[in-house]
């Protein structure tokens, strides 16, 4: 990997600095204070004016790339300075020089006055991965220039984030009505405090799906530039206008792409990205479907494809009835795995295997009657022939070929993968959805100091109160990292007879912990 | 009717008369005495699901007097997208409801014109006693669309008395539909028979892959040494999943 100096002198090989002619006697050249003008798409909304600041041109604005030029020495005086920008067709970009905008894709020169000091220009991007050229000459008294520099302008990709980083903020929805949710908050609050905020829901039609509205990225710039990024999702339903309302603002932008009637593939909890691997310093994002079965919005997809840098791969998830990748496996931060994580992966074996060592005559109470599972205990449930084919049969066609193919992709190796305890039933027609609460739906809240996975009270036990009774936390206890602290939270009602669990309920915003510049091949 | 008979038929458990429609009538016609069921049912929680159909998430549907009123909402439903909640909430209500509606499970499972409503009810006889489940599986295995068929051998074979279903589901492998044959390859490996291996072997050659990896699944169910030397030749098969669960068999 390549970091630091050796793309320093890179980007300097194309910040090329040079005098020309019989003007090379400058006895020193113009020099500018970066090598590359590295920015952020300027989409938020800093000036609290409605939608993105790149609209209203402000030579002030915060999420302007600064940079310092100071003028050559020269036997021969500067009659003045000209800047040329070059863009790529269709790309846009800003130069503001003393306050005023004197660059754009139509302005695409200027003079300006000698200067005798150093002087700042600003840049202004109005996308991502863009790239561009400035150029800065001093003219003196002949019609070539005694000195200049060419200094490449370029945005980043926007980054979509992943389990290892920092949670900043984490959030569900507050549900009073209908189908309430006290125990789920309280979990959530109890464990977090301050780092966790609801959504009322009576805002938002207790739509309390919160992963599938939204998918929060990010863009960086050297300077502490940050804009946060949520892709809002063509799903509409009852969080539609959650992103705009709630989460747009100063250093938080709102994009959507795509359009058309949404399938439930465009919902972002069919929308996740593993931990850094080889060759892929930001993870890899993931997404289910499967030939003739996409997500509608295919301008997303597309366009996370053609950036590269997180190189997406299709999961077949077609076999459940969300068809989303959260329902069955998440990746964890573990700091004594080989590369700091481990993939949680569904088994339905290992769930027969508790089942089958349990007391058969173990009251389900949670599980008994038509308004849940219609299992009154363990002995109906390991003696339904049916759920076990089932089961059998998801593990052998999809659960099994998918952790191989996870394995090929990500290169992950055995001891990388922990195995966790799920069952799941015919919930619409032949497609499946989790019997037993899906843990693996599982939601990653890392701080410094403490990293608490938040997973759905599995229930598989008589006394509702009692964790500590339950084979199936105990299993999974036993199964995952002892640095993490684990919360199972009651989703019972709210989420897991409406086919969701805990990460299907759950968003956040993380801080990004790498510069994608200083990565090698960021700056290519 | 007299005030009486509303009453009686009321708190009947079951259907009172042969005629599963009249006694639906009449259980509805008895809210004009009593109006608790019919509020009842009005005051369900119908929630759109992640997936985004609706399905009825709420305790009081365990409640028997419900049952026929819940038949009544189908049948009165005009919009499709409403009639899967109560289609599936009937479908999660007829393993334990009184075997005496079989009949109109039955008959709404392989006539109703919502293919997803059938799809529903289909689904609820996989846990119905075989004496509920048997009518109702075999008409809708007999239905014109190939769905149904579809879902009606699936069921079979999900059933605790899948082995009751296998001269259905023989029968089911010359179906003109791949997606049936598919099903009943897979149901007749889970009704555990090994008597079908010799029906299954020619699956193996059928022309779509869904069915030949179900036949490749179920001739390993049914006698894994005897499968072994049968899908060998699979392990090229041009599906990847055909070949891969083939390898696995014979490895």
């Amino acid at each position: 990997m390549r970091r630091g100096g050796a793309w320093l002198a890179a980007a300097l090989s194309l910040a090329a600095c040079k005098g020309s002619g019989s003007d090379r006697v400058a006895s020193e050249a113009l020099q500018v204070s970066t090598p590359v003008v590295i920015g952020i798409a300027n989409i938020d909304d800093d000036a609290g004016k409605g939608g993105r600041d790149w609209r209203h041109e402000d030579p002030d604005d915060p999420d302007l790339s600064r940079f310092t030029v100071t003028p050559g020495r020269s036997a021969q005086p500067t009659r003045f300075v000209r800047l040329a920008l070059d863009l790529p067709a269709g790309q846009r970009m800003r130069v503001y020089h003393d306050g005023a905008m004197v660059l754009d894709h139509q302005t695409t020169e200027v003079l300006l006055p000698p200067a005798r000091e150093p002087f700042e220009l600003a840049v202004e991007f109005r996308s991502f991965n863009q790239e561009g050229a400035l150029t800065i000459q001093e003219f003196g008294l002949s019609d070539a220039p005694h000195s200049e520099i060419t200094v490449p302008l370029k945005t980043g990709p926007l980054l979509l984030s992943h389990h290892l980083q920092p949670s900043e903020y984490v959030t569900a929805m507050d549900v009073d009505l209908y189908w309430p949710n006290p125990k789920f908050v309280a979990g959530y609050e109890a464990s977090l405090g301050s780092l966790f905020e609801t959504v009322p829901g009576s805002a938002y039609d207790y739509d309390v799906w919160m992963q599938d509205a939204v998918q929060v990225g990010y863009q960086t710039a050297p300077g502490g530039l940050r804009v946060d990024v949520v892709i809002d999702s063509i799903r509409g339903r009852g969080l539609a206008d959650y992103a705009t309302d709630v989460l747009a603002g100063p250093d938080v932008a709102v994009e959507m792409w795509g359009e058309g009637e949404a399938n439930t593939l465009d919902s972002f909890g069919n929308l996740e990205v593993s931990p850094p691997v080889e060759g892929f310093p930001f993870g890899r994002i993931y997404y289910g479907g499967r030939p003739g079965f996409m997500p509608v919005a295919t301008e997303l997809f597309d366009f996370l494809e053609q950036q590269e840098i997180q190189a997406p791969f299709v999961i077949d998830t077609s076999w459940l009835c969300v068809a989303h990748v959260d329902e069955i496996m998440a990746f964890i931060p573990d700091s004594s795995a080989p590369r700091g994580f481990r993939l949680v992966f569904t088994d339905t074996d290992l769930a027969w295997q508790i089942l089958d060592d349990m007391p058969p005559q173990t009251l389900l109470s949670r599980y008994d009657g038509p308004a849940n599972h219609n299992y009154t205990d363990v002995a109906e449930m390991v003696a339904d022939l049916g759920l076990r084919n089932l089961n059998d049969e998801i593990q052998a066609l999809h659960l099994d070929p998918i952790l191989a193919q996870l394995t090929d992709e990500l290169d992950l190796a055995d001891d990388e993968i922990i195995r966790i305890p799920g069952l799941f039933e015919e919930a619409c027609g032949s497609l499946v959805a989790a019997l037993i609460p899906g843990m693996a739906n599982l939601y990653v809240a890392n701080q410094p100091d403490r990293t608490r996975l938040f997973l759905a009270d599995p229930f598989v036990r008589t006394d509702l109160k009692k964790q500590d009774d339950d084979p199936f936390i105990h299993a999974v206890a036993d199964a995952l990292p002892n640095e993490l602290e684990l919360v199972f939270l009651d989703d019972w009602e709210t989420y897991h007879l409406g086919l969701g669990e805990v990460h299907c309920g759950t968003n956040g915003i993380r801080t990004p912990t790498t510069d994608w510049w200083t990565i090698e091949g960021g700056l290519e | 009717m007299s005030w009486l008979l509303l009453f009686a038929a009321s708190t009947m458990a079951g259907p009172g008369s042969a005629d599963w429609r009249a006694d639906v009538q009449v259980a509805v016609e008895a809210c004009a005495t009593d109006r608790a069921p019919c509020d009842r049912l009005a005051d369900l929680t119908i929630r759109v699901t992640r997936a985004g159909w609706n399905r009825i998430i709420d305790d009081r549907i365990a409640d028997p007097a419900l049952l026929p009123l819940l038949l009544d909402a189908l049948l009165r439903e005009p919009d499709p997208d409403m009639q899967v909640p109560y289609a599936e909430a009937l479908g999660r209500l007829l393993p334990g409801a009184d075997p005496r509606w079989g009949v109109a499970f039955a008959e709404i499972a392989s006539t109703h014109p919502s293919a997803a409503v059938r799809r529903h009810l289909i689904q609820g006889f996989r846990r119905a006693p075989l004496q509920v489940a048997s009518p109702g599986l075999r008409a809708a295995l007999a239905h014109e669309d190939l769905e149904t068929r579809s879902d009606a051998a699936r069921v079979m074979g999900g059933h605790e008395q899948a082995a009751s279903f296998v001269p259905d589901l023989r029968g089911s492998l010359a179906d003109p539909s791949p997606p049936v044959r598919a099903s009943a390859a897979r149901a007749l490996g889970w009704a555990g028979d090994p008597s079908v291996f010799g029906d299954l072997t020619p699956m193996l050659a059928d022309p779509d892959p869904s069915v030949r990896l179900y036949a490749v699944m179920s001739l390993g169910k049914l006698d894994p040494a005897r499968a072994k030397g049968v899908v060998a030749p699979l392990v090229d098969d041009p599906a990847r999943d055909v070949a891969r669960l083939a390898e696995r068999l014979t490895r």
